[in-house]
């Protein structure tokens, strides 16, 4: 498998087993401070003074050679990996800080960073900046910019991906178009047309051959959904404050969906084609050949070299919408944090700057096929050639200069959740339960609930 | 006379008693009593966990009221409840009763058969049944078209979604089975001879003879059913995250976000000890019930 931080997420829910066991002892009756010590936590205090843990739900077997390489390199550092699968750390992560036992450095999704700066479980590291001379210039800007939460530095950015669209050039010759021409993205309406165009169904009404689903499901992509919304120009949050999901732009985008949706077949076609389909592990129905564009990240790249090698396909970026040549992107990806009340900062920095340096972020890109957050790194020639496809590798990883990040507050959670994650706000609208605008206002109330209740709780 | 009072048998036998159940007794108080007792007082305040916490009084309940998504959750949880355990229930009793014939061949083969994925780890299972409910090429689907019947989309249709879950659901009738197993194994033989010397036929045999003497049984397994199945979670949490459209938005997964995602552990102990009511009170309702069709054998 290779590296796909945001992708791998759902995929990897389903292994999460003891996740949902321990979620469910957790509902049950939630654990007061430290009543639920983590795994491992226990084990903590007795250990030596510089054994540092830390934790990853990503990357476990290039953290093991490279943190076997950074102990060699460093007689007497010694860091203990704790690997989780995905969903299970964060659960953790929160009652083991709770109860004294946090571990020293974790490996977070980067976008939650504000919520849980916000609430008190990071510890800030201004003074590793200071200390080891860190140029926040040094890394992609959108990366850096996940790490801030009001005016403090919590995170330093480890790892990022870019969302694209991707077209099956051999199901675009079929159809009569030129398949070296990427979808003109820039235009909506040509796209829902395009969507339609390129679906086939068979004498049952079945849908075999999939021209285009604009939202994040089983199989038909990965980020889109931010993707689009940038596009036409909706932005998520007002101010610290304010919740926006009521925006114009932002009903426009969702009644765009639904009109590509339509244009396919309807939800229920939609739903019936990519039913059962993960939605990563390498498979999917565009590598399959029965999709023929999609919106997802470049860790495809190496994903289609290895599970579809004889895949003729085509990645370019999304356009701003109606402009030919504007384009925008949307860097997901993960940070280096340290959990409150952790101890031994110093070991922990080292780790960090480690972790962050040249040689490793290189080798994180050959390796994993992942965007470095250093840009030096993620711009080195060698990285670039050692992609199976160089010149789409390039484009990925140049669009950190320009790509997006999600809204950076304590919400960003229900955000998510109510605009990409299939089941939630956004299927109100797809399942014609509510109007774009119905939608749009409802997920503004709840936001901006949650957005009210924590800025109370903050005293603020 | 206190200091006496051991030296007796029977106090003696208590003390041992306790020292015995001790470890249960402890781990109950700290790992279950005591969190419940302290998520009471945190269903009471705002807790995040790592912030400091504030007393709102009955602000979480109160929210509890006007919550859309939570009313959907409690009609989707009692909906797949409602299908889930009678037909959990009448199900493992009907292979019981196949499996308890003498006259099977290999029985006690389809027996393990049958108990095997009661025991097999939840998550396995969902994805397991996630390809079993596939619309196209499902084996579920894909049997009902040997009757020319056209099955639906499963898991993606929030017309179906839960029944597709209460399906599911019957993979864990092994458990149910060895209970009713059990029963039908007590039930007196002397009893289906006199039914039978009366004329009676299987199935007057069946609702006279064998369902009051294993009542107790039906009961407790339509109690446990009940709140096991109240508290689903892992099935929507790794198959559908709550999907479509919430139609498996089930009560303890919009628990979990709350307490784990949106950092609303106050809230998540409010609607934790909801649950809790709630449960109790079913339970009491079957228990009162109960008084009127189950046979204790007195």
């Amino acid at each position: 498998m290779t590296a796909n931080r945001f992708s791998r997420r759902q995929f990897l829910q389903w292994s999460a087993g003891a996740a949902g066991m321990a979620a469910l002892a957790a509902c049950v009756a939630p654990a007061a401070p430290g009543a639920a010590p983590a795994a491992g936590g226990a084990a903590q205090p007795a250990a030596a003074e510089s054994t540092i843990q830390f934790w990853s739900e990503i990357e476990k077997d290039w953290l093991e050679a490279t943190l076997a390489k950074y102990q060699e390199a460093n007689p007497g550092a010694k860091v203990e990996l704790v690997s989780f699968k995905w969903g299970e750390m964060m659960p953790k992560v929160l009652t083991s800080s709770a109860g004294g036992t946090a571990p020293n450095l974790i490996i977070q999704d980067r976008f939650r960073m504000a919520g849980w700066a916000g609430r008190g479980g990071a510890t800030q590291i201004d003074d590793y900046v200071m200390q080891y001379d860190v140029s926040p210039d040094d890394f992609w800007p959108a990366t850096w910019a996940e790490g801030n939460w009001q005016g403090k530095l919590y995170s330093i950015p480890f790892n990022t991906d870019g969302r694209f669209i991707f077209w099956n050039k051999d199901l675009f010759s079929a159809a009569g178009l030129d398949p070296d021409q990427a979808p003109p993205t820039y235009d909506w309406e040509a796209m829902r047309d395009l969507a339609a165009q390129l679906t086939k169904s068979n004498a049952n009404g079945q849908v075999e051959q999939m021209g285009f689903v604009p939202f994040e499901k089983n199989g038909y992509g990965n980020g889109g959904d931010y993707v689009y919304a940038w596009s036409n120009g909706g932005e998520f949050m007002k101010d610290d404050r304010t919740a926006w999901m009521d925006n114009p732009k932002l009903v426009e985008t969702l009644q765009w969906q639904k009109d590509v949706v339509e244009g396919v077949g309807g939800i229920q076609a939609a739903a019936d084609f990519s039913a059962g389909w993960p939605s990563t592990a390498g498979f999917s129905p565009f590598g399959a050949g029965t999709l023929a564009m999609m919106v997802n990240g470049d860790w495809n790249l190496s994903q289609f070299n290895e599970y579809y090698p004889d895949l003729n396909f085509g990645m370019a970026p999304w356009h701003v919408r109606g402009s030919e040549s504007d384009v925008t992107g949307f860097a997901g990806g993960f940070c280096l944090a340290i959990p409150t009340g952790a101890q031994n900062l110093d070991a922990s920095y080292k780790l960090m700057n480690y972790m962050t340096s040249f040689d490793t972020q290189l080798d994180l890109g050959i390796q994993r096929q992942s965007i470095p957050c250093l840009k030096e790194a993620a711009l080195t020639e060698e990285l670039i050639a050692s992609s199976p496809y160089p010149e789409l590798r390039r484009i990925a990883n140049e669009s950190m200069e320009y790509a997006r990040f999600r809204p950076i507050t304590p919400v960003g959670q229900e955000i998510q959740d109510l605009w990409t994650s299939p089941g939630t706000g956004r299927d109100w609208v797809l399942y014609d339960q509510k109007t774009p605008e119905q939608a749009a206002a409802d997920m503004q109330t709840q936001v901006q609930k949650a957005l009210d209740e924590f800025w109370t709780s903050v005293g603020a | 006379m206190r200091a006496t009072r051991f030296r007796s048998l029977r106090s003696r036998d208590t003390l041992w008693f306790y020292i015995f159940a001790s470890p249960w007794i402890i781990g109950f108080v700290l790992f279950y009593l005591g969190p419940m007792i302290a998520s009471a007082y945190l269903s009471l305040t705002n807790y995040s966990v790592l912030m400091p916490t504030r007393f709102v009084g009955l602000y979480n309940y109160e929210q509890m009221l006007q919550d859309e998504s939570l009313r959907l959750a409690i009609w989707n949880t009692a909906y797949y409840t409602l299908f889930a355990v009678p037909l959990g229930a009448a199900v493992s009793l009907a292979v019981a009763i196949l499996l308890n014939r003498r006259d099977i061949r290999g029985r006690s083969l389809y027996r393990s058969a049958f108990y095997i994925p009661s025991i097999m780890p939840i998550v396995a299972l969902s994805i397991l049944w996630i390809w079993l409910l596939q619309p196209r090429f499902g084996l579920i689907n894909s049997f009902l078209g040997l009757f020319g019947i056209i099955g639906p989309n499963w898991l993606g249709d929030p017309a179906w979604s839960k029944l597709g879950l209460v399906l599911m659901s019957l993979t864990g009738i092994g458990f149910n089975m060895v209970i009713f197993l059990a029963a039908l194994q007590g039930v007196p033989s002397h009893l289906y001879e006199a039914a039978e010397l009366d004329g009676a036929n299987g199935w007057q045999r069946f609702r006279n003879v064998t369902v009051p003497m294993i009542s107790a049984s039906i009961f407790y397994v339509l109690v446990i059913g009940l709140i096991n199945s109240f508290q689903i979670f892992t099935q929507s949490y790794v198959m559908t995250d709550g999907g479509p459209a919430d139609s498996t938005l089930f009560y303890v997964l919009y628990l979990y976000r709350h307490a784990f995602d949106y950092f609303k552990m106050g809230y998540a102990s409010a609607l934790a000890w909801l649950l809790f009511v709630v449960i109790i009170a079913l339970t009491y309702v079957q228990f009162r019930t109960s008084e009127k069709w189950v046979y204790y054998g007195n």
